[in-house]
């Protein structure tokens, strides 16, 4: 779904130490890394400056093989010394008996978690915007592809 | 919901605090609660051709979103790289690429 995700982090050492410890456990290296940019193919760190402000409050979810994976990935950050943001187990409320996650918070706070989605949070005015048209987009499947 | 047929994206979930949009693998949903609202995010999804890119941004533009890079070439990125940007309403800059790989 998407080509790549990007975000502006406030130490770009820090938080590249944070998704490479806790990408490795997925199987993930960097594709790229220098002091501009580090990828791991579809997701990018990259430091801030004018143009790029630090990122907040963004969840994103890295697809994990199994539970074992997952139980792995969060354990792994826990122990470097990452902040918990929910212990592994089943999230009922996301799906009724498949949604496995475990979620912990990245240097500048935002939701890192497996569960391949990206999670954004909106305004009340930009939501019930995006609402109005995402129901008529869904009254005319024929409009989406 | 403007860019969403351009981007390969279906609507699979929709209520007043959430709505969420699936593509072949990955879901990407956006929501409203009582936690801080999302800043700064760069997002791009792919085209399958340049026609694509082109479609995605005039269909951005006419419904009023700000432009932030017409499409074209970045050859910088890499030859063939032919994307187009936008600022969504909370600022994201999202883009639609095709790599012509």
């Amino acid at each position: 779904m998407f080509d790549h995700v990007g975000i502006a982090v406030a130490d770009l050492a820090a938080s590249e130490r944070f998704y490479r410890t806790v990408l490795s456990v997925l199987g993930a290296e960097p594709s790229h890394a220098d002091a501009g940019l580090v990828e791991w193919e579809d997701w990018a760190i990259r430091p801030t400056d004018r143009e790029h402000q630090v990122t907040r409050g963004l969840h994103v979810g890295f697809r994990a093989r199994d539970r074992a994976q997952v139980d792995a990935f969060w354990r792994v950050g826990i122990d470097a010394g990452y902040r918990d943001d929910g212990a592994p187990g089943l999230r009922t409320q996301y799906a009724p008996t498949y949604y496995y996650g475990g979620f912990l918070l990245d240097p500048d706070g935002n939701s890192v978690g497996q569960s391949a989605a990206i999670s954004m949070r909106l305004r009340p005015s930009a939501m019930s915007t995006t609402c109005g048209s995402a129901s008529a987009t869904r009254r005319s499947p024929g409009a989406s592809t | 919901m403007t860019i969403a047929p351009h981007a390969g994206l279906r609507l699979t979930y929709d209520e007043p605090d959430r709505v969420r949009l699936s593509g072949p693998d990955y879901r990407f949903s956006l929501i409203h609660d009582e936690r801080p609202l999302t800043e700064h995010v760069h997002l791009a999804f792919p085209a399958p051709d340049d026609a694509t890119v082109r479609a995605f941004h005039a269909a951005a533009l006419a419904a009023g979103y700000e432009d932030y890079g017409s499409p074209r070439e970045r050859a910088l990125y890499h030859p063939g790289y032919y994307g187009a940007f936008v600022l969504d309403t909370d600022g994201h800059n999202v883009e639609i690429v095709n790599h012509n790989r």
